[in-house]
């Protein structure tokens, strides 16, 4: 062993700047790696946190459908939840804005310090008679009814730090008399983290005591409100062998069906609802990705470094077998020079890593909402993992190596392992073909069920990529050479002849360097292709109107047509939406819910005719089921429905079947409707999202259409307050658009007693709003898309840092790769200098190589990142949150020419010093020590 | 009873070389005495050095029996084998091979890294070879003629049972080559080395105690120095060997 470590250290030693590029090469492996694991795990863990803490020790919360400004939970749907032998805590809560100043004149000593009595924050004060707080108690006490006048209170801690105040002070409720009611602080709670307390969606508060600043006891909050108890939500914890989900899908049709219908939220629900569950289902494939990216490219760094060891240092082998070493003794060498590698690739990569975790945490303040800290786990599976990837990587060098035979040490051939020229094969074609169809037969041909892990599927997918595209790259390195090699010749000044055979000739070497380089290629295509094409079904298309009026009050008649006569050109269509329940589960899911399998859906309701008839549709889209007259017809005189294609094929319903909606408002009248079609439409999500027809929650399985008088009195709308408008003639000016229609405003005040008519007095939707300013929107289709794009460009462009480290690690070890090749070539190159071609000539042709390099690895990495990425669409599509659309491939041209213009920048760069330095060695000095190759 | 330090015993050795078989060693039988500096001479293409290669245990043989200080080559694993080289075996190559990378003390070293009481052997060795001043020198700042004296070290650091030496003179200059012969005679009669030298230089073989010439796969020579004066004698001889055996190698088929 000793002698192994001797030979390692004095091989590392003789080749310093070999060890020095591969150790920053692997570091910066090892830092990508730390990274992503210290990213994934804060943000699980931010999950996980709030997962367990946003609604504290309870379990399940619920919360009423209605959007009325008094909405609350009955006490018929307590009963029915007391009535369950699940539930073992039921808390009704009652949340209201309250705003709050410290009051200075009891403020405690050793509080006094960072007190700030100018602050009058607005808080969510939680009343509630619960036994048990929600959160910890940092300080203080939990609320209870003490029986006296005086008003105790329980603060968040971040009220607490915000105030600087703490138990024993008090807050002052300000207002205009002396009688100010006073708010004595008995205790303090550690909710989560400021960020995620008091988050809205939308216009409202979270169902969750995660937002309270301040909790007192109904008792107090009667008084300090003086008004009887509203119960906004209730928290109950379950027994713990109830199965949350199943207790959950099973009480809440019983829940819904109430005259003052409830639903059930989880903390999960409360994620989605800040749309950032689907960034944790999506975060766990990427940190997969990214993992096995960053693994492979310390595997690729490493392997080269040691191949490259293997190939120059034939006959030292010889000889060690000759004199010392056996053939396990000398495999143990090769193991153990990777594994030093990775060691010190390990010294700098951990303080690297951790550097960057940091960095990142203070730039990218409030993307990770708990910060990012490098995990002692994550450092771990760092050792782990970059340990493995080196002896793996070893496995071939090393065998290899022990190939080697001793009597090789007295030949006096100029040894190499490489001297035979493998041609590519229709065998070899054939295989590598194969290998590359698994992934897309994984995910297009056997596609994972609903809820399967996609991760294997992903592993063994990859792998097959990867295995093939290394077996497909000699014959892509000698097409390129072909190709390629004689324009850039011409392009560089040089003769033909020197590119010819530069990279053929030195084919493994050519292979491994560009299978290195492809990497970060590879997954920069891969994550723009997946991206792009995810990204495509939530952008509006040719079906979508051109813009949506949205009004914050329901629209008669009147003002409908004073609208339509606003401009000539235009076209209006009224629209009535409604966000129903489904009374059957269509769609299934409870067992798979994901955006396009949900219980609730918009309706749409629309004048039939004019939106789907056969003379100039106002929704102009393909049909995949029925026909656009017999839909109508049914739409006007059956209550027919048009559904979108995936509702159709998600459900296994066909036209003619029924559909059951509950309306939210009158749970009790279910209404029937009748599949009269089906369409094709994409963007739907969005378009709902950006012009608030998702009012009452989040979810929504897609747009189904009917008929406007239908859907206008079976869900007890009156009015329209979306207009969806299409210019007959050219495009909409929005901003002509927008002016007309606030001129319009001014000119014919809308009467708002008029339309304010309802079961309570007020319209289902009205009542909630403000009744001071008008807040009517235009909102462009075309704004919609763009905001999309530019969201998900966003996102694409940051998950791109990680394939630009990528390219920046593998051009070092292109570096390597290429240091070695010049050094192994200097008698080629000496003789070159002795015919008379000038040092400019060599470095052109060295530099030449390094971009036909970069060609050849932005090749490879196209195809990985098509098959990769489009493949990746549908196992997202398969499994993830965002599953059931309809995905069509989308190869973002421009993004990928960009990087394959930076991956030829990182691989002509990565030629420059190698260029340099055989040009600027003496022709006698490349031909003396050429001529030494091969000696040991 | 005491094993001579090398025999062999009908030793056969073919190639295959494209589609024809060479007979490089054809039943050749030899055995050293202890203490004996034993030269191998022959014409390239004789077989002198396959038989070198096979005493080394660098190749396989087809038959025969390779005995090292008692022990059959043949019985050993190629693990063993390699053990074997390393505790008994000093082997020394015409083209150097030293390990670039270490220094010549290192290069030294190798072989017996580990051992207790390396270190006053070492500098024996190197007071032995007149490479003092040379110790800490990498490979390529060494000449050649002191590059061959520290592959002997290197081959003599673990006392081996037999040195053998494949055309050690073959890269040197005629003074360096002269020096090289002396040291390996010393080592003969000095410290009772058994050595064996493959060489085809007359120069050479005139500092060992016994020649043996091959020709054509077999042994047809094997004479004493003794009593032939200078290195022209020898060759006079060596070459009457040869030229004798010629009606044989041509009555062959």
């Amino acid at each position: 062993m000793k002698t192994i470590c001797l030979l390692i250290l004095a091989n590392l030693r003789a080749h310093k700047t070999r060890t020095v590029l591969t150790t920053i090469a692997t570091a910066g492996s090892i830092c990508l790696l730390i990274w992503i694991i210290s990213v994934y795990l804060s943000t699980i863990r931010s999950f996980d946190l709030y997962a367990s803490r946003a609604l504290g020790h309870y379990d399940l919360i619920v919360d009423p459908v209605s959007r009325k400004a008094d909405r609350n939970v009955d006490e018929e749907a307590i009963d029915i939840l007391r009535s369950s032998n699940d539930v073992m805590t039921i808390d009704p809560m009652w949340a209201q804005l309250l705003t709050v100043k410290p009051d200075p004149s009891i403020v405690s000593e050793e509080n006094r310090e960072g007190f700030r009595g100018d602050y009058t924050p607005e808080e969510v004060i939680i009343a509630t008679d619960a036994e048990q707080p929600p959160f910890p108690i940092l300080e203080g006490q939990w609320i209870y009814d003490d029986q006296t006048a005086a008003l105790e209170v329980v603060i968040s801690q971040q009220l607490s730090e915000l105030l600087g105040i703490g138990e024993g002070d008090q807050l002052i409720v300000p207002g205009p008399t002396d009688d100010r009611p006073i708010l004595k602080i008995i205790g303090v709670i550690e909710p989560p983290p400021a960020t995620v307390t008091g988050a809205t969606v939308g216009s409202r508060l979270l169902p969750s005591p995660s937002v309270g600043g301040i909790f007192c006891s109904m008792r107090d909050a009667t008084t300090l409100h003086g008004t009887d108890p509203v119960i906004t939500f209730v928290a109950l914890v379950l027994g713990e062998s109830t199965d949350i989900h199943e207790f959950r899908y099973r009480l809440m049709p019983q829940l819904y069906a109430l005259d003052n219908p409830a639903q059930f939220m989880t903390d999960l629900d409360m994620e989605e609802e800040m749309s950032e569950a689907a960034k944790a289902g999506s975060l766990t494939l990427q940190a997969y990705v990214v993992g096995i990216i960053a693994v492979m490219l310390a595997f690729l760094v490493i392997f080269s470094t040691l191949s490259m060891g293997v190939s120059e240092r034939v006959r030292q082998f010889a000889l060690l077998r000759a004199i010392i070493l056996t053939k396990r003794e000398l495999a143990l060498l090769i193991a153990g020079e990777g594994l030093v590698l990775v060691g010190l690739g390990l010294m700098i990569g951990i303080p690297a890593g951790w550097m960057l975790v940091q960095l990142m945490d203070r730039a990218t303040n409030g993307l990770i909402r708990h910060g990012v800290d490098v995990y002692p786990l994550g450092i771990l599976i760092a050792i782990a993992v970059s340990g493995a990837s080196s002896l793996v990587a070893g496995i071939l060098p090393a065998w290899r190596a022990t190939r080697v035979k001793p009597l090789d040490a007295v030949s006096s051939q100029n040894l190499s392992l490489h001297t035979d020229d493998r041609r590519v094969t229709y065998v070899w074609l054939c295989i590598a073909v194969s290998l590359i169809v698994i992934l897309p037969w994984l995910s297009f041909g056997d596609p994972p069920g609903p809820g399967d892990s996609v991760i294997g599927r992903l592993i063994l997918g990859s792998a097959g990529l990867a295995l093939g595209l290394l077996l497909l790259t000699p014959m892509i390195v000698r097409l390129v050479e072909r190709v390629l090699a004689p324009p850039l010749a011409w392009l560089l000044g040089l003769p033909t002849e020197l590119l010819e055979k530069q990279l053929s000739g030195q084919l493994w070497r050519t292979v491994a360097c560009a299978m290195t380089l492809s990497i970060g290629m590879g997954l920069f295509a891969g994550i723009h292709i997946w991206g792009r094409s995810m990204v495509q079904v939530f952008i509006p298309t040719s079906w979508a109107p051109e813009a949506t009026l949205v009004f914050d009050h329901t629209l008669m008649t009147e003002e409908v047509k004073r609208l339509e006569q606003l401009d000539s050109n235009l076209d209006f269509q009224p629209l009535i939406v409604e966000q129903p329940r489904l009374r059957d589960d269509v769609l299934n899911s409870a067992e798979f819910p994901s955006v396009t399998r949900q219980m609730v859906s918009v309706i749409i309701g629309i004048d039939s005719q004019l939106a789907f008839g056969e003379i100039n549709p106002f929704i102009e889209t393909e049909w995949v089921a029925g026909s656009p007259n017999d839909a109508v017809q049914r739409m006007t005189h059956d209550r027919g429905c048009v559904v979108p294609d995936h509702f159709l094929r998600q459900s296994g319903l066909t036209v003619g079947d029924e559909l059951f909606f509950v309306p939210p408002e009158s749970p009790r009248e279910v209404r029937r409707y009748t599949i009269a079609g089906a369409v094709r439409i994409q963007g739907g999500q969005w378009m709902t999202k950006s012009t608030n027809m998702r009012q009452r929650t989040h979810r929504s399985a897609g747009l189904i259409f009917a008929d406007f008088e239908h859907v206008k009195a079976d869900f007890s709308i009156p009015g329209p307050r979306h207009i969806w408008v299409n210019a007959k003639e050219g495009k909409i000016n929005i901003d002509q658009l927008t002016q007309q229609l606030h001129e319009l405003e001014a000119k014919t005040p809308i009467n708002r007693n008029e339309v304010r008519v309802g079961s309570s007095g007020k319209s289902s939707v009205d009542s909630d709003t403000d009744d001071s300013s008008s807040n009517t929107r235009v909102v462009a289709t075309s704004g919609i898309g763009s905001q999309v794009e530019r969201g998900a460009a966003f996102w694409l462009w940051f998950m791109s840092i990680i394939p630009l480290i990528a390219m920046a690690i593998s051009s070092l070890a292109m570096l390597n790769m290429f240091l070695a090749s010049v050094r192994a070539r200097r008698w080629d190159f000496g003789i070159l200098r002795s015919l008379g071609f000038t040092r400019s000539v060599l470095v052109r042709i060295v530099i030449a190589e390094g971009i036909l390099v970069g060609l050849v690895a932005c090749v490879i990495g196209c195809i990985f990142g098509i098959s990769a990425g489009w493949s990746g669409t549908a196992l997202t599509q398969a499994t993830s949150w965002f599953g059931g659309m309809t995905i069509r491939l989308t190869i973002p041209v421009l993004t990928l020419l960009i990087g394959c213009l930076v991956m030829l920048g990182f691989a002509a760069t990565a030629a420059i010093w190698p260029a340099l330095r055989i040009a600027f060695t003496s022709p006698l000095t490349l031909l003396s020590h050429g001529r030494g190759q091969g000696q040991g | 009873m005491t094993h001579p330090p090398f025999e062999a015993i009908e030793v056969r050795k073919s190639f295959r070389q494209g589609d024809t078989t060479v007979q490089a060693l054809r039943g050749v039988s030899l055995q050293t005495k202890p203490a004996e500096f034993l030269a191998i001479m022959g014409a390239s293409g004789s077989g002198k050095s396959t038989l070198m290669h096979a005493m080394a245990g660098l190749t396989d043989i087809d038959s025969g029996l390779i005995r090292v200080g008692g022990q059959d080559l043949s019985e050993l694993s190629d693990s063993k084998l390699t053990h074997f080289r390393r505790s008994h075996l000093g082997v020394v190559f015409q083209a150097f091979n030293l390990i670039t990378t270490l220094s010549a003390e290192d290069n030294v070293r190798l072989p017996a890294l580990g051992s207790s009481d390396l270190s006053d052997k070492v500098r024996v060795l190197f007071e032995t070879l007149h490479l003092e001043d040379r110790r800490s020198h990498r490979p390529d700042a060494l000449s050649g003629g002191e590059q061959q004296r520290v592959a002997i070290a290197r081959a003599l650091v673990t006392d081996p049972t037999l040195l053998l030496l494949d055309e050690p003179t073959g890269s040197l200059d005629s003074i360096a080559g002269q020096e090289l012969c002396e040291i390996l005679h010393t080592l003969s009669k000095q410290q009772n080395r058994n050595i064996v030298i493959v060489t085809h230089e007359p120069a050479v073989a005139h500092w060992a105690d016994r020649v043996v010439v091959l020709k054509d796969g077999h042994l047809v020579g094997d004479f004493s120095t003794e009593g032939l004066d200078n290195a022209e004698i020898l060759s006079q001889h060596y070459q009457s060997i040869l030229q004798s055996n010629d009606s044989i190698a041509v009555a062959k088929p």
